[in-house]
C-alpha cells in the first residue's frame, strides 16, 4: 500500500492505496465520483477522460499513485457555483451527446484542447478527439459544441 | 403552467436527458453499490474448441477476497432452461443446450469455464489465476462451409450436424428461369412478370433473360461495440422478496420473462431495471449467461452480485454482428430488366443460439429484392454452427446485408451490360405508387417514388460533372482518383402487431404498451414499456404527450426501464419505439383528454359532444 495526497475537484484527498489501483476505480469506487467512466480499459475510448493539472490523461491507464501530489478535475469538477461550464452548455445546446457515456471524456478532452488552441478550426477540433469514441455517431454535433465553446459560432 | 407554442412535435427542444448526462450523475449500472455486494469474475476458455479435463476451483478458494468460486458442475441444477433462444425458425432447427458454464467441452474463445466472486473486482479477477484447469483441445471449426463438409468437427456432438436450420422461401419459379438460361435449348417454362404475362410465349421470355450475374459476397463479422460495457446487478430484494437485477439492457421486460425461463426462479419475484444505459446497436437485446448467473448466484449466496465486462469480454462474449457468405444470382434481360433472382446464404450461428441467432437472416430474406420489381424470387437460408462466438441481432439486424447484395448485383449487372449505374436501377424501379403493393419476396411496400428520389439525388449530388471529374482524374493519372457508388434502399422496421412479425416466429406480438396518468397537480406521468439507451426517449415521449394534453414537455414525467414502474412492455430495438411505443403514448393520452371530456360536460352542465379541449382546457363549444 502506498499513501498518496490528490486533489480531486477542489477537494484534498489522503488515501492508502495499491500500487496498481487505476485512478478510474479509485475516482469512481473510492471516492465515489462516478461521472468517469470505463469503455475500453485499454486507453482506445476516451471514456474515462479526466485533467490532470488541466491536462487531459486517460484515468483507466493511470495508477492512482501516479496523480499522487497532482489535481485532478472530473466531469463533476467542471460547475462553477453550480453554473455549467460552457462547454457542458455547449454540448447540450448542440445536440452533441445521445446516449451520454462518451460525455465526460468528450467534454473534458474539449477543455483541455481548447486552453492548447482557442481557436481551432474544424480540422484541429476532428484531430484533438480522435482518442474520443462516441458510438452512437454524434462527431458532427460534438465538433459544432466544440467550436460554439471556442466561440466560433454564435 | 405556460401557454403551449403551436406544437412540441416535430420542433426540436433541448433534451431532458442531458443535464445528469453533461454534469456526470448519470445512473450507470456499474454505479451501483449495495450492502454486501460481491464482484464476479468469469475463467473463459483460450481455446475455440477443447475438452475441460481439470478443473478445481479449491485453490482459489483460499484467496484474498474469495467468497465463492464454482465450476459448471456445481450450478448445473441452477439453469434447467440454459440460455434460452426464443427463435425458432423451422420445425427442424437445431437449438443446442446453451449452459452458462460449461461443464465438460468449451466451444467458443470466451466460453466461461468457471466463475469467482469476491469482495472486489481485484481480487476477483487475482482469484481466476488460482483455478487449476486442464484442457484438451479438440479440432475447431470456424468456416461455414468447411462445417457444412462431411466429417467436419462438430461444434456439438449431439446434435450429429453443424446445421442449425435450412430455411426456404420460393416466389415464382427461378429454378426453372436460372436453370434454362444456363442451357437455352431446354424447353422453357412460364415466367409470370409484367414484361411476359400474359404473352404466352415463354421461349421469347427465356431467351429475354440473356444475361446472368453471379456473385459471391462476404458479410465479415462485425463487433457492435456499445460504449458502455454490458454490466448487471442481482440483488436479493430484502424487502419483498425475489429479485432485483439491474442490468444495462434493451429489453429489461423481455429479460424479466427470460431470466425466470432459464433459472426456473418465477416471474413475478423478479423485477428488472435498466438505469441509464450506454447504447446497444443490438447486442444488449439479448440476455446473457453473465446475467443469468449474476441472479443464480444472488440467489445461492443471498447477496447482491455485480458483473462488469471489460472490453475484451465483450468482444469475446457479447454477440457479433453479420456472418454471412451470400451467393446471389440475377437473371436479366438485355435491357438490364430482371426477370429473377435466386439467394443463397450461409448464416454464422457461432457455437450456441442467442436469443434471436437463428432469425437475423430470415428477417432480412424478404428484404433481397431492394426496390426493384420482378416476379420470381427464390432465397434458402443455412444456419451454421462454427466454434466462434454467437451472432445475433446488430445495427439492422438482416437487412443491411441483404441491401448490400442486391445494390452490388446491381452494380455487376450495369457493368455486364455496360450500363449507367443509375440507369439499371431506374430500369428495374416499381412505377411510383401509394397504394400497397407486394414485392417479389411477398412483402407488402406501402408507397414508392423511387424515380423523383434518384433524380433529386442526381441533381443534388451534381453527378454528371462527378462523372466529368472522374473521367478527367482517369485520363490524367491522378493519384487520388474518384469513385461514385449508389445504392437504393428501404427498409423494414418498427414492427408492430402484424402478420409479417409473427411470420418470424420469435415469439412475439410487438405490442407496445403507455399509460399516461394526470396528477392532481396538473403534471403528468408517462409509464413507456420502450426502453431508451440514447435514444432520448423522455424529450420525445415528453413531446407527444405535452402536444396531445397541453402542457409543457417539462410538465411531463416519463418512467421507463422498470418492470417494477411499467409491468408490460415489449422494450426497444429495430426502430420499433416511436413506430409503436410512441404512438401508444399519443393514444394513451388521448385517451385522458376522451375521459376528461366525460368530467368536464359534468362539471359544465352541458353535453359532452360539445365539450372541446384545447390549450390544456376544457370549454363549452361556443362559450369558451
Amino acid at each position: 500500500m502506498r499513501r498518496i495526497q490528490v486533489n480531486v475537484n477542489g477537494v484534498a484527498y489522503e488515501h492508502e492505496v495499491e500500487p496498481r489501483l487505476l485512478l478510474v476505480h479509485y475516482l469512481r469506487e473510492g471516492l465515489n465520483l462516478t461521472g468517469t467512466m470505463v469503455g475500453c480499459n485499454t486507453s482506445n475510448c476516451g471514456a474515462c477522460t479526466v485533467l490532470m493539472d488541466g491536462e487531459s490523461v486517460k484515468s483507466c491507464t493511470l495508477f492512482a499513485v501516479q496523480a499522487d501530489g497532482h489535481e485532478i478535475t472530473t466531469v463533476q469538477g467542471l460547475q462553477t457555483n453550480g453554473d455549467w461550464h460552457p462547454m457542458q452548455t455547449a454540448f447540450h445546446e448542440n445536440h452533441a451527446l445521445q446516449c451520454g457515456y462518451c460525455t465526460p471524456g468528450m467534454i473534458l478532452a474539449s477543455v483541455s484542447f481548447l486552453k492548447e488552441n482557442p481557436n481551432p478550426n474544424e480540422e484541429d477540433i476532428r484531430e484533438a478527439l480522435e482518442g474520443n469514441y462516441c458510438r452512437c455517431t454524434g462527431y458532427e454535433n460534438i465538433v459544432k459544441a466544440v467550436q460554439q465553446a471556442a466561440g466560433q459560432t454564435s | 403552467m405556460t401557454q403551449a407554442p403551436e406544437r412540441y412535435m416535430g420542433n426540436g427542444i433541448p433534451r431532458k436527458e442531458d443535464p445528469n448526462l453533461v454534469t456526470g450523475k448519470a445512473n450507470w449500472t456499474d454505479n451501483i453499490k449495495l450492502p454486501g455486494m460481491v464482484h464476479m469474475s468469469m475463467l473463459r476458455s483460450p481455446f475455440a474448441r477443447a475438452k475441460v479435463t481439470k478443473l478445481d476451483v479449491s485453490a482459489a478458494l483460499e484467496r484474498p477476497g474469495v467468497v465463492a468460486a464454482f465450476a459448471g458442475a456445481d450450478l448445473a441444477e441452477d439453469w434447467p432452461g440454459g440460455v434460452p433462444c426464443a427463435a425458432v425458425v423451422t420445425e427442424e432447427q437445431k437449438t443446442p443446450f446453451f449452459p452458462p458454464v460449461v461443464t465438460d467441452e468449451v466451444r467458443h474463445v470466451g466460453d466461461v469455464v468457471a466463475v469467482v466472486l469476491a469482495s472486489d473486482r481485484y481480487a476477483a479477477q487475482d482469484a481466476l489465476e488460482f483455478i487449476e484447469v486442464d484442457y484438451e483441445p479438440l479440432p475447431a471449426v470456424v468456416n461455414m462451409e468447411a462445417a457444412l463438409e462431411e466429417g467436419s468437427p462438430l461444434v456439438h456432438e449431439d446434435l450429429g450436424t453443424n446445421e442449425c436450420f435450412t430455411y426456404t422461401a420460393n416466389v415464382g419459379n427461378t429454378d426453372e428461369l436460372f436453370d434454362r438460361t444456363d442451357d437455352p435449348g431446354d424447353a422453357g417454362a412460364e415466367i409470370r412478370g409484367p414484361e411476359v404475362q400474359g404473352q404466352g410465349d415463354t421461349d421469347e421470355a427465356f431467351r429475354r433473360a440473356n444475361v446472368v450475374i453471379k456473385e459471391r459476397y462476404i458479410q465479415q463479422r462485425l463487433l457492435p461495440t456499445a460504449i458502455e460495457p454490458r454490466a448487471v446487478v442481482a440483488h436479493p430484494d430484502p424487502g419483498h422478496g425475489g429479485f432485483v437485477v439491474y442490468s444495462s439492457t434493451q429489453v429489461p421486460h423481455l429479460a424479466k420473462i427470460v431470466l425466470s425461463l432459464a433459472t426456473g426462479i418465477p416471474e413475478n419475484q423478479i423485477r428488472v431495471i435498466a438505469p441509464d444505459v450506454g447504447g446497444g446497436f443490438g447486442s444488449k437485446l439479448n440476455i446473457y449467461r453473465e446475467e443469468i448467473l449474476a441472479i443464480v448466484l444472488a440467489k445461492r449466496l443471498g447477496t447482491p452480485v455485480k458483473y462488469v465486462e471489460d472490453r475484451s469480454e465483450n468482444y469475446q462474449a457479447t454477440i457479433h454482428g453479420r456472418g454471412q457468405i451470400q451467393d446471389i444470382e440475377l437473371a436479366a434481360d438485355s435491357d438490364g430488366k430482371i426477370l429473377g433472382m435466386r439467394v443463397k446464404l450461409l448464416d454464422d450461428m457461432g457455437a450456441y443460439l442467442q436469443l434471436l441467432t437463428p432469425v437475423i437472416a430470415i428477417s432480412g430474406a424478404a428484404m433481397f429484392p431492394g426496390v426493384y420489381t420482378f416476379d420470381a424470387f427464390s432465397i434458402e437460408i443455412k444456419g451454421v454452427f462454427t466454434n466462434l462466438t454467437p451472432t445475433d441481432a446488430y445495427r439492422g439486424a438482416g437487412r443491411p446485408e441483404a441491401c448490400y447484395a442486391i445494390e452490388r448485383a446491381m452494380d455487376s449487372l450495369a457493368r455486364e451490360l455496360d450500363m449507367d449505374p443509375a440507369e439499371i436501377r431506374r430500369r428495374n424501379f416499381y412505377e411510383p405508387f401509394d397504394e400497397p403493393t407486394q414485392n417479389p419476396a411477398g412483402l407488402m411496400y406501402d408507397s414508392f417514388n423511387l424515380q423523383a428520389a434518384l433524380d433529386r439525388a442526381i441533381e443534388l449530388a451534381d453527378y454528371q460533372s462527378l462523372r466529368e471529374e472522374q473521367r478527367r482524374r482517369r485520363e490524367a493519372n491522378d493519384p487520388v482518383q474518384l469513385g461514385i457508388g449508389f445504392a437504393t434502399y428501404t427498409e423494414i422496421c418498427g414492427l408492430g402487431p402484424s402478420h409479417a412479425l409473427a411470420g418470424l416466429g420469435i415469439g412475439g406480438g410487438g405490442w407496445e404498451v403507455a399509460s399516461v396518468r394526470m396528477l392532481v397537480t396538473g403534471k403528468v406521468e408517462v409509464a413507456t414499456g420502450t426502453s431508451p439507451h440514447g435514444q432520448g426517449h423522455e424529450t420525445s415521449w415528453s413531446q407527444i404527450a405535452a402536444d396531445v394534453l397541453g402542457v409543457t414537455p417539462d410538465d411531463v414525467e416519463v418512467l421507463h426501464g422498470d418492470t417494477g414502474t411499467v409491468p408490460f412492455g415489449r422494450d426497444t430495438y429495430g426502430s420499433r419505439s416511436l413506430a409503436v411505443g410512441g404512438i401508444a403514448v399519443y393514444h394513451a393520452a388521448n385517451k385522458v383528454v376522451e375521459k376528461g371530456k366525460k368530467i368536464a360536460a359534468h362539471m359544465l352542465e352541458a353535453a359532452e359532444d360539445d365539450i372541446e379541449f384545447e390549450g390544456g382546457k376544457f370549454s363549452v363549444a361556443g362559450s369558451p
